[in-house]
């Protein structure tokens, strides 16, 4: 075992369970209510925290690994597709925007789901997003496990089970002591290491080697595809585009992504957090992308795409800096498990629990069950990826892409346009939800583009075409969503 | 189409419309230059003929590394120009013609 490589790495995550749990006692002194500070913290985020809870959650170890590692195969045509994803953070930001911000101050929204019960009243919604979140989440948080632990135990020798274990038992622990506040900070802190880890990275690697020039020139005499577009794999013109649509702005609808909409302070933040979302999320892809394809010189036989730049960080600097650099990977899992955990625990307490089970719980209540729940069910996704998992990719793309699906169009839509009523709610839903899971399984990649154009396009469409031919959306519910008072 | 509802909309919300289309136009113009850009400088090349600009296939170096700045700097004109400050309050007291509650 690769002790030099994996201490650094230890230390790192126990440092960041130590300032996770910190904030069990800004819980304690909440001023708002529990709910509010747990699942939200407190609506009171800063620019700084906003744009890197933000970003950490939708970055994950595929930025860092998988990206890199495909572009390691494929070229420079696969780089790009990594860029997809740069704009996606003021994106969401922007088009959720302030109505999202008042909006769920009026209804005190704390989940996606609060948002679409008070905006569509239908119990159908409720469910269904919530198991939808529940089951797709879940999948993902064992997908992030899994390929953490994965990679680790490739790199340093430390075994899977052990390292599902260590990263496992400390992201769940922090996540259901400290709660919203506790996730967001210890997600700037891993994005910052991300940032770290990419300097050095790039800093060693102009040291060390003879920079892109002559590597790419070396590139074009030993695999001249890898230089081109299409490049070595598939990468059409309408194959790319989709990608831009499903990781550019699609995402929207992903809900531990959106639920950041209801946590900034003020109109200031959601502004300089828009501006910092483009550099920061600029620096993450272009960091590590782009390295994949000068790999192929300079390590010509590394045989799984995902070991590409592991390969490279050990190759190029001692094994402790090496750990440094690769405790980015493992923020960047990290942080994205911790805030899927804390919106599935939302959607079991907040959503299904409060709702339907028992309405009349106490506050007392609601707060043992919210650290109780987030506990359990982070310590089932960890039992659960115990059991060696194949198929990683795969099911993290999969969950993304039916996320999307459900609730893209029933939040933009609900929240912009008044006509969006129950029925196209529902039928958006379920519709985007059920075309997703039937055209992946049936007719993968119609027509070379993703599978998500289709569904989000069938999504929108019966949003727009029920909500019509059905009755409008009483007053009520429009007077909260847009009257003045 | 609505007017049915004759409801007296919050003021801020006519700005946060706009906020939203501005935004949708900064995605598709991130689109055009970071889709567009490469495809047109070098889908279907062959490698020979691919120039290098700092080391980058040139369509890589203009359509990604140049793109990235681009939309980067577009936000602060975004901001700057089309978005504004305003209360999350969940109900504004101070209204446009000073109105108090």
């Amino acid at each position: 075992m690769k002790w030099d490589v994996i201490l650094p790495i230890l230390i790192y995550t126990f440092i960041t369970f130590i300032v996770g749990l910190y904030f069990n006692k800004s819980l304690k002194r909440r001023k708002k209510s529990f709910q509010e500070e747990f699942f939200v913290g407190g609506r009171n985020l800063g620019p700084i925290v906003l744009t890197f809870t933000l970003l950490a959650s939708i970055v994950s170890a595929g930025t860092f690994i998988a990206t890199p590692g495909l572009a390691y195969e494929i070229g420079f045509s696969w780089s790009i597709t990594g860029f997809t994803q740069i704009a996606f953070g003021a994106t969401l930001l922007g088009v959720l925007g302030k109505k999202f911000a008042i909006v769920s101050r009026r209804i005190d929204a704390v989940t996606i789901t609060d948002f679409l019960r008070e905006r569509f009243h239908s119990p159908s919604i409720v469910v269904g997003g919530s198991i939808a979140t529940i089951f797709f989440l879940g999948a993902y948080m064992i997908a992030q496990f899994a390929g953490g632990a994965r990679i680790l135990e490739a790199i340093t020798g430390l075994n899977y089970q052990v390292g599902v274990l260590i990263f496992g038992v400390s992201v769940v622990l922090y996540t259901a002591v400290g709660g919203f506040r506790a996730v967001s900070v210890t997600d700037a802190i891993q994005g910052i290491v991300m940032i770290i880890g990419g300097i050095i990275l790039w800093i060693m690697f102009m040291v060390k080697t003879g920079g892109f020039t002559e590597l790419v020139q070396e590139l074009i005499v030993t695999n001249p595809e890898m230089v081109t577009l299409p490049g070595a794999g598939d990468m059409t013109p309408r194959l790319l585009f989709s990608y831009f649509i499903m990781f550019g702005i699609a995402m929207i609808g992903l809900p531990h992504g959106a639920v950041r909409g209801m946590a900034y302070k003020d109109s200031r933040t959601l502004h300089r957090s828009i501006v910092y979302s483009g550099i920061i999320m600029g620096l993450f892809t272009v960091f590590f992308s782009i390295l994949g394809p000068v790999i192929r010189p300079l390590y010509p036989n590394i045989e799984i795409g995902d070991l590409a730049l592991p390969t490279l960080i050990l190759g190029i600097m001692p094994g402790w800096l090496g750990g440094l650099v690769l405790a980015a990977p493992i923020a960047a899992t990290m942080s994205t498990v911790d805030s899927m955990l804390l919106s599935t625990s939302s959607s079991i307490v907040k959503d299904l629990y409060l709702n339907y089970i028992n309405p009349k719980a106490s506050d007392q209540f609601i707060t043992k069950l919210s650290y109780i729940v987030t506990l359990l069910f982070g310590i089932i996704v960890v039992l659960l990826t115990l059991i060696p998992q194949t198929l990683i990719q795969f099911i993290i793309i999969y969950a993304i892409g039916g996320l999307a699906s459900t609730f893209f169009a029933p939040i933009v839509f609900g929240l912009y346009w008044k006509g969006a009523n129950k029925w196209g709610g529902i039928t958006s839903m379920y519709i985007g939800l059920f075309s997703y899971l039937v055209i992946e399984q049936f007719f993968p990649e119609p027509f070379g583009m993703h599978t998500i154009m289709f569904s989000l396009t069938l999504s929108i469409l019966s949003m727009i075409a029920v909500s019509l031919v059905t009755p409008k959306p009483s007053y009520e519910t429009i007077n909260k969503f847009w009257g003045k008072a | 189409m609505y007017s049915k509802y004759n409801l007296e909309e919050d003021h801020r919300f006519k700005q946060c419309n706009l906020e939203m289309w501005v935004t949708i136009a900064y995605y598709f113009i991130n689109v055009l230059i970071l889709w567009g850009v490469p495809m047109i400088m070098g889908y279907k090349k062959p490698a020979n003929e691919i120039y290098l600009t700092l080391g980058f296939p040139d369509w890589f170096f203009y359509g990604g590394l140049v793109g990235t700045v681009i939309i980067c700097i577009l936000p602060f004109i975004m901001i700057r120009y089309f978005f504004k400050e305003m209360s999350l309050e969940p109900y504004d007291t101070k209204d446009k013609e000073g109105e108090e509650e």
